[in-house]
């Protein structure tokens, strides 16, 4: 009598046990980035924004945060700096994008015949100028070593390439400033010859 | 009378007020052309017909990776009574099934380009006194299988760096990379609780570590 009921306790226990197995996550909280560009050409001198997409196909919560390498972080205007909250079970289809903005900056010299400022040219002759990087989304979950025990913690990310080509945009000489002076001047000396002719009329 | 008449219109006409007048005017018009017809000037007119339509792709690419619990909860050596101590096990080398590796990073089925996977560490394994166990000490292995004697402590395992290193290729989706780890402690070593944080990164198998 009393071994069936160890027995039947310990089926019990079994039970429990492999139910538990199953339930418990196998994994931890994951991270996934979707892009569908990886390239990006922006005229110099721009602002322009892009998007990128972060899911979480794993069976537990996970807090992302966005990070962009070293060469397009001298380019970049925002990002967001607060960790993202990517709730579990979220698919590639339902992915939460997330935004960062560049600037461009003036790279390609003009021929200016005044002041390297005025009455420019631009023939695009230089060589194009690319960012090359890569976007990272990093878990930022807990990072301490389970048990308080010596040994490495763990941490995960994906990352995704991006290439910023900064275009250059070609024009011809722009003669816009010199028409407006000479306009002006012709304004300048002829309403100084009007009033001179009101006051000999006077 | 006619004479009056003459002089009057010879008066009147300031032929120095029209010439600046004029030049006005064509300042005028070649500051309009500069900022509209001299900007195209360059480009095709005719009278050409043509019909177009759009040809467009858009190539998506997603990617995840989760660790496996035992890999999450970090990777620990236990404590060690004796000095020397060369390859300790990480305390789930063994684990698994068939004896394999319970340390392990998943590829999500939900992906639809195999992965690389990167690894490194943040520093040294450091005491809260500022002791160190160098890096160096700390060696892996990597295999997308695991039994008794895979991933192997042989020739192929290397230590972890501050940077990024490949350690697994063109893992498959729903695919997994196992992990062992082993650490050696020098004599010299002072006694204390020695840690670090170890990274696994994931990316498309056509892009470097950095």
């Amino acid at each position: 009598m009393m071994k069936k009921k160890v027995i039947k306790s310990l089926k019990i226990f079994s039970l429990a046990f492999a139910l538990m197995l199953i339930i418990l996550p196998f994994v931890s909280a994951g991270v996934g980035i979707s892009w569908d560009k990886e390239t990006s050409l922006i005229p110099e001198n721009t602002k322009t924004c892009l998007t990128y997409k972060v899911y979480n196909p794993w069976p537990e919560d996970s807090y992302v945060q966005i990070e962009l390498s070293e060469e397009l972080m001298q380019i970049v205007s925002y990002i967001e700096s607060e960790a993202k909250f990517v709730p579990k079970q979220t698919s590639s289809e339902n992915a939460i994008p997330v935004e960062f903005c560049f600037k461009t900056p003036k790279i390609y010299k003009e021929d200016c015949l005044l002041f390297n400022k005025i009455i420019c040219r631009q023939d695009c002759t230089e060589e194009m100028k690319i960012y090359e990087g890569e976007v990272e989304v990093l878990e930022v979950g807990e990072q301490d070593v389970k048990g308080g025990a010596g040994g490495s913690a763990t941490a995960i990310s994906v990352s995704a390439p991006l290439r910023i080509k900064v275009q250059c945009v070609a024009h011809a000489r722009n003669y816009s400033v010199v028409y407006i002076l000479i306009a002006l001047i012709a304004l300048v000396l002829l309403m100084i010859n009007l009033l001179k002719k009101r006051k000999e009329k006077k | 009378m006619q004479k009056t008449f003459k002089f009057k219109m010879k008066k009147k006409v300031d032929w120095f007020n029209i010439l600046l007048v004029l030049v006005i005017l064509v300042a005028l018009i070649f500051l309009v052309l500069q900022n509209t017809l001299f900007n195209n000037v360059f480009s095709i007119t005719g009278h050409a017909t043509e019909t177009s339509t759009l040809s467009n792709v858009t190539i998506a690419k997603y990617l995840s990776i989760a660790l496996c619990t035992n890999l999450s909860d970090g990777i620990l050596f236990g404590d060690v009574i004796e000095l020397p101590a060369t390859d300790i096990n990480a305390t789930h080398n063994f684990d698994g099934a068939s004896t394999g590796s319970t340390m392990c990073v998943n590829v999500s089925e939900d992906a639809n380009t195999p992965i690389d996977f990167c690894t490194k560490a943040n520093a040294h394994l450091t005491s809260v006194d500022d002791d160190t166990i160098g890096l160096a000490n700390e060696t892996y292995h990597n295999s997308t299988e695991t039994n008794a004697g895979t991933p192997g402590r042989d020739t192929n395992s290397t230590s972890l760096t501050t940077s990024y290193v490949k350690s697994g290729y063109a893992v498959a989706a729903g695919g997994l990379n196992y992990y062992r780890f082993w650490l050696d402690v020098p004599a010299s070593q002072p006694s204390g609780n020695y840690n670090n944080t170890v990274y696994f990164k994931g990316v498309t198998t056509t892009l470097d570590c950095n």
